[in-house]
């Protein structure tokens, strides 16, 4: 595999205008307009090889979205390079724009009053795509994307789930070989996030296109993405695999089961030699936490201490991960 | 040719998005019917108590009458739409749909002044054109074919000019977060309704070098007057290039100032 994009040192400082509550300040602000910088990026560099799928997680304001947005293009960074599939991004050239795609969860490229066949010749045109390509890619769109039906329509008239269809149909449209997803399935139900997951999944293998991704929804990352970058504060603070990664942050794992009769406590855990720590309780149900070093030897002993209905050993949730890293600020 | 082609693709879009509105046709209609009724009224009240406008007579002030509508109507055709789009609230800038914008594999300013377009100014045009027939017949002087060239040429002009102020002020948006100033455009274009020479001499200078409304409407009036000196025209088309020059670059500049509607 080939390296696509390389990001190195990539800086982003904001000025942002800010000014005291109140008529007065508003007033003098007019005046006299004070403004703050604010570092979104600092000095992050990373390498993301052809057809990979990678993952930005980090809490909100951390600064996924102005690096998503350096790489695209959108924003000149204040220091630092990229390169991208041979091209810098924000000089925004004809050749990068036409081998990108930027979908963005809250935006939309759709035309309000034409029929969604109408906006995808818009863009086929805008983008320069031949009419005999033009005809393959959008029937490989339809078997993709099960569009058929929704051309004829106008945009105005689709319900969410199908704008969000119609969405990536025009961000695929031109066969990007980079697809930058900024929260894709904002809003989403979840049917409906499990099926753009798919196509997503499905773009990647079938035409081996880079993906970036950043979503609130960690099962968005989890599900597609092998390898994260995490982002904090602005700064790159973990670069690899998303279970590498669950496992630094909590080297333990759940044990659910539901007891026949007995009752069990923290001090008879303690008492039998268990090493587990009883986290929650409900009627007969228990959910424990047990080092991973010790899950053989606890979940041993509880099968032969215990009369045990129902069993089961699981790692933490990623959800409970990643709220750890944010709640604490980094890998600590 | 391929930006040609793409010219055709956005009027196509313009008709098939308009067809979503049946009614705006009827009411366009009245609109146009209004605003000339505005015009013709005008006019007839100036002239009531005399014959002569500062050196205009009442065919003379209809035909610049028709020259303003005529200027409007084309700017409504697609300058006014396609700008309008990044400045103000809910416009691109503000709302952060520039990012796709951006994004397109187009020259910037290019897509920008030319992907929006609304049919209905179509209707203007052909009255605006009745308009200028009607006040050229009443005229002494016979119309030949060197004028008119002359006229379209003086109408390039004046669209130009037009685009390039419009363009001057969308980039505004850019620096100061989306702020409209287009606006200030419509106020004074108005002033375009009666000839610029009728107007005190600081005003008359305002509209001539700073909003080159003069140019923009009056000019076009007098070429057809065959009252133009070749010297205004040439002065008209440096003024163009220099505005159009000056627009463009102050448009590139502000790209790199958007940073979107969020971090």
């Amino acid at each position: 595999m080939s390296v696509h994009i390389a990001a190195d040192g990539l800086t982003k400082t904001y000025r942002v205008p800010v000014r005291e509550a109140g008529l007065g300040a508003a007033v003098r602000s007019l005046f006299r307009p004070r403004f703050d910088e604010v570092q979104a990026v600092r000095d992050v560099s990373f390498q993301i090889e052809r057809g990979e799928m990678v993952g930005f997680i980090g809490p909100n304001g951390a600064g996924k979205t102005t690096t998503l947005k350096m790489l695209s293009g959108l924003l000149y960074p204040t220091s630092g390079s990229v390169d991208a599939a041979g091209h810098t991004p924000w000089k925004r050239k004809t050749q990068y724009l036409s081998k990108i795609s930027m979908l963005m969860g809250n935006r939309s490229q759709l035309q309000w009053n034409n029929t969604v066949y109408d906006t995808l010749y818009i863009f086929k045109e805008i983008y320069g795509v031949p009419s005999d390509v033009f005809k393959r890619h959008l029937a490989e769109l339809c078997d993709l994307l099960d569009l058929a039906k929704l051309l004829p329509k106008r945009s105005r008239n689709l319900s969410l789930g199908e704008r969000s269809k119609c969405e990536f149909a025009l961000a695929l449209l031109h066969q990007p070989e980079i697809l930058y997803l900024d929260e894709p399935t904002l809003g989403m139900d979840v049917t409906m996030q499990l099926r753009l997951r798919e196509y997503i999944r499905e773009y990647n293998r079938r035409f081996g296109a880079t993906v970036i991704l950043t979503s609130h929804y960690m099962s968005d990352v989890t599900s597609l993405c092998g390898r994260v970058l995490l982002i904090n504060g602005g700064e790159l603070v973990y670069d690899g695999k998303l279970a590498k990664l669950q496992e630094m942050i909590t080297p333990f794992k759940i044990v659910k089961l539901t007891l026949d009769q007995a009752e069990l406590t923290q001090e008879e855990l303690v008492s039998q030699g268990i090493e587990a720590e009883l986290t929650e309780r409900k009627d007969n149900e228990y959910m424990l936490r047990v080092k991973k070093q010790d899950a053989v030897t606890a979940s041993g002993l509880l099968m032969s201490l215990y009369n045990i209905v129902d069993f089961s050993i699981a790692d933490p949730p990623m959800e409970a991960v990643i709220d750890k890293i944010y709640t604490e600020g980094g890998l600590g | 040719m391929r930006y040609l082609r793409l010219l055709g693709t956005f009027i196509r879009a313009a008709i098939q998005n308009e067809s979503a509105y049946r009614l705006n046709a009827v009411m366009r209609l009245l609109s146009t019917g209004l605003s000339l009724a505005g015009g013709i009224g005008g006019i007839a009240v100036l002239f009531q108590a005399t014959d002569n406008l500062n050196g205009w007579s009442k065919a003379e002030t209809l035909a610049v009458l028709g020259v303003y509508m005529l200027v409007l109507a084309v700017n409504g055709l697609v300058i006014s739409p396609s700008l309008h789009k990044l400045g103000g609230m809910g416009g691109e800038i503000e709302t952060g749909n520039f990012d796709y914008t951006l994004l397109k594999p187009l020259s910037k300013q290019y897509y920008i002044s030319v992907r929006e377009w609304s049919v209905w100014p179509l209707l203007d045009i052909a009255v605006s054109l009745g308009v200028i027939g009607f006040a050229v017949s009443q005229m002494e002087a016979s119309l030949t074919a060197a004028v008119l060239g002359m006229f379209l040429v003086s109408l390039v002009i004046a669209l130009g000019l037009l685009y390039s102020l419009m363009l001057l002020l969308s980039s505004v948006a850019f620096w100061y977060r989306g702020t409209y100033v287009l606006w200030i455009m419509g106020d004074v274009l108005q002033t375009g309704k009666y000839p610029v020479s009728i107007y005190p001499r600081p005003v008359k200078l305002v509209l001539t070098w700073v909003f080159p409304v003069g140019f923009i409407v009056s000019t076009p009036a007098e070429v057809l007057m065959q009252r133009a000196e070749p010297v205004t025209l040439a002065a008209g088309f440096l003024l163009m290039l220099v505005l159009f020059a000056a627009a463009s670059l102050l448009f590139n500049r502000s790209l790199r100032k958007y940073a979107g509607a969020s971090s």
